[in-house]
């Protein structure tokens, strides 16, 4: 048995190597910039409103991370969150009265997100499309779809959806838990063995194939989840603006795909973790607020913006890179 | 015996050609389409349609460079530098005549230069390419916005919308850009060994670099080329439009010019594709487009079946190698 001490030292050792490593360190930094220019940014009203509007893009960074992790790409993710939102907005409004109108509803969202998710699947594993190019397509579809569910942003959700949504419990907001359920789940595939198996089909699907790993049913799963992941994003938007919009998501398929980079994980997929979507979403959340109390400019926030994702990338590659070529030589020292 | 069977061979490798399959739904578009609605297949709106088609042509041949130099190579900032170059040469030209190839050439470096930061970030930085080039698109759009400052910017001079519009032998000015530039690319691609280098590049990385060619420094140009390609591109766009309505003009380019590349046959995986397929790719989505207007189905309906029909085309040819090979 190691002590306590011991295993703390190996992994402060071992930190620096974590894919999570930059993420982390961008995030400490903003936090701490951000007590010192942003006005009473710590206050718990605030924290709390914050981490709600945090939560779509957390999820969503999640859910893509599945699917990058098992080389893929989801670029439909976007018009699934419109698609999603407006099913359940249809629903809700012609349900109403119904005491099933609220599961019902949600049900129904999460169903459609996970059907999207079996089709991306399906294009991409049995019918061998690539996936960057079958997603746009089929990003193009659910928008099409969305709009012809609802072809106008409106529609009446209960009230109740916000209050519930923007409630707190022991001091700690509904939002939070959930994201703790989901975590708990995402540990429970870890433990199951099914993240390494995904990873190993990203990592190098012909090898994945050939030790017999179920290639084309993994990634159809990683699939579904991600598609389940948008929709639970998708109804947070509805719970938070308490109507629908046919055109909610755009711009949230590249947004999770660089909060995934930024978190450490290879875009080629097979190598990179959770956490790090998780803190590269709160960072290029973050970097908004810092940039607006920093006090700049309208136009020199959205430079901002681009200019430390670009920075902040170019580090983490250049830490990739030291990190193999550090692996490569200790490699080299055993033989 | 022997040779009728080569032919059949022939012709039936014929068939799997993207481009000849992508020239078939053209005509096959074009024969139904006039069919439903008749004058669809009129020699007018074909040269309309081209003269839409044109555009997403020209910004595809920089998307088609790249994807074609291989490395999961790809720009989504081409959308925000048409926009870069129509505001840029509305600019600098001032609605002047006199001033057109200053502008073309203020257009031609700004945009290259920056098309080049998307080229270091990539190369020398090892920032992936798709993530690189949305970064890059958010910092255009503040270089936008120091631009114009949120007013208006003058539109197109007189001679840029004659050249544009104007017609010879009943075909507008841009189609004869298009044809040019057409013919550029391809003679670059078999004619020279930049075209052989890119190949290889895109083939294999590795070997390449083995037999001598610079592929960091190729690739880098490669991204240069995509950015100044889609800015002039906006600078002619702004002939079309003669005058900027907003500063998201640019941005439906960005995801249509993958989609053309990919329909005109080019592999997403580099190495493989020829610039007449991805020409002839821009012609048929737009002229999907053009025929889902005629035939008269809401606008839903329409993205519905426009993504259909892409993912069944790119499903007859664009698709990965088989797991048991």
């Amino acid at each position: 048995m190691k002590s306590k001490k011991e295993t703390f030292l190996q992994f402060s050792k071992s930190l620096p190597r974590k894919p999570y490593f930059l993420s982390m360190i961008i995030l400490i930094f903003f936090f701490i910039m951000l007590g010192f220019i942003g006005r009473n940014y710590y206050s718990a009203y605030n924290l709390t409103t914050k981490f709600r509007l945090w939560m779509p893009l957390l999820l969503v960074a999640l859910g893509q991370t599945f699917v990058i992790l098992g080389g893929g790409l989801d670029m439909s993710v976007s018009s699934l969150l419109a698609l999603v939102n407006v099913v359940t907005v249809r629903l809700l409004m012609s349900l109403s009265g119904s005491p099933f109108q609220v599961p019902i509803a949600i049900l129904a969202g999460i169903g459609v997100g996970i059907t999207a998710g079996f089709v991306n699947g399906l294009l991409v594993t049995y019918l061998r499309l690539p996936p960057l190019i079958s997603t746009y397509g089929t990003q193009i579809v659910w928008g099409g779809l969305a709009l012809r569910v609802l072809h106008q942003s409106g529609g009446e959700v209960p009230f109740s959806w916000y209050t519930v949504y923007s409630s707190t419990f022991l001091g700690i907001p509904f939002s939070v838990y959930l994201l703790a359920l989901l975590l708990l789940g995402v540990y429970y595939l870890k433990r199951t063995g099914f993240v390494t198996q995904l990873k190993a089909c990203g990592g190098n699907i012909h090898g994945a194939y050939e030790s017999v790993l179920p290639v084309n049913k993994l990634r159809i799963q990683s699939y579904m989840l991600c598609g389940f992941f948008a929709s639970l994003a998708a109804i947070c938007i509805v719970a938070e603006t308490v109507t629908g919009n046919p055109l909610s998501g755009s711009g949230y398929e590249l947004e999770s795909i660089s909060a995934v980079a930024l978190g450490g994980t290879s875009l080629a997929g097979g190598a990179g973790g959770f956490l790090g979507s998780i803190l590269g979403a709160i960072v290029l959340k973050l970097i908004n607020d810092v940039i607006f109390f920093a006090g700049l400019g309208v136009n020199y926030q959205v430079l901002a913006q681009g200019l430390i994702i670009i920075l902040a990338l170019a580090a983490g590659g250049q830490l990739t890179k030291q990190n193999t070529s550090r692996a490569q030589l200790k490699r080299r020292k055993k033989v | 015996m022997k040779n009728s069977s080569l032919t059949l061979r022939k012709v039936r490798l014929g068939f799997r050609n993207p481009t000849v399959i992508a020239l078939f739904l053209c005509f096959l578009i074009l024969l139904i389409g006039n069919l439903v609605s008749p004058g669809f297949a009129s020699f007018g709106l074909i040269v309309n349609i081209l003269v839409v088609a044109s555009f997403v042509g020209l910004v595809s041949g920089g998307q088609f460079l790249i994807i074609l130099g291989g490395g999961n190579g790809l720009d989504l900032s081409v959308g925000r530098f048409v926009t870069l170059g129509a505001i840029i040469g509305g600019v600098v030209s001032q609605k002047q005549d006199s001033k057109l190839i200053l502008a073309l050439l203020a257009v031609m470096v700004a945009t290259f230069l920056l098309g080049l930061v998307n080229g270091v970030g990539v190369t020398h930085f090892r920032i992936p390419p798709l993530v690189m080039t949305m970064s890059m698109s958010i910092v255009i759009i503040a270089i936008i916005r120091f631009i114009t400052g949120g007013i208006g910017v003058p539109g197109a001079s007189k001679l840029l919308q004659k050249i544009i519009t104007g017609k010879v032998l009943g075909i507008p000015g841009i189609l004869y850009i298009w044809i040019l530039f057409a013919v550029f690319l391809h003679y670059l691609m078999n004619n020279t060994t930049f075209g052989v280098k890119l190949m290889a590049m895109g083939t294999n990385d590795y070997a390449a670099r083995l037999a001598g060619v610079k592929v960091k420094r190729l690739r880098t140009l490669l991204y240069g080329f995509s950015g100044m390609i889609a800015g002039i591109t906006g600078f002619l766009y702004l002939g079309y439009l003669s005058s900027v309505y907003n500063i998201s003009l640019g941005d439906k380019f960005t995801l249509i010019s993958v989609i053309a590349v990919v329909v005109g046959g080019t592999s997403l995986g580099g190495g493989k594709g020829t610039y007449i397929g991805v020409a002839i790719g821009a012609f048929l989505l737009q002229l999907m487009e053009s025929f889902l207007v005629t035939i008269r189905i809401d606008q839903s309906m329409r993205q519905v079946l426009f993504g259909t029909i892409l993912l069944v085309i790119i499903f007859m040819y664009g698709r990965e190698q088989k797991m048991q090979n």
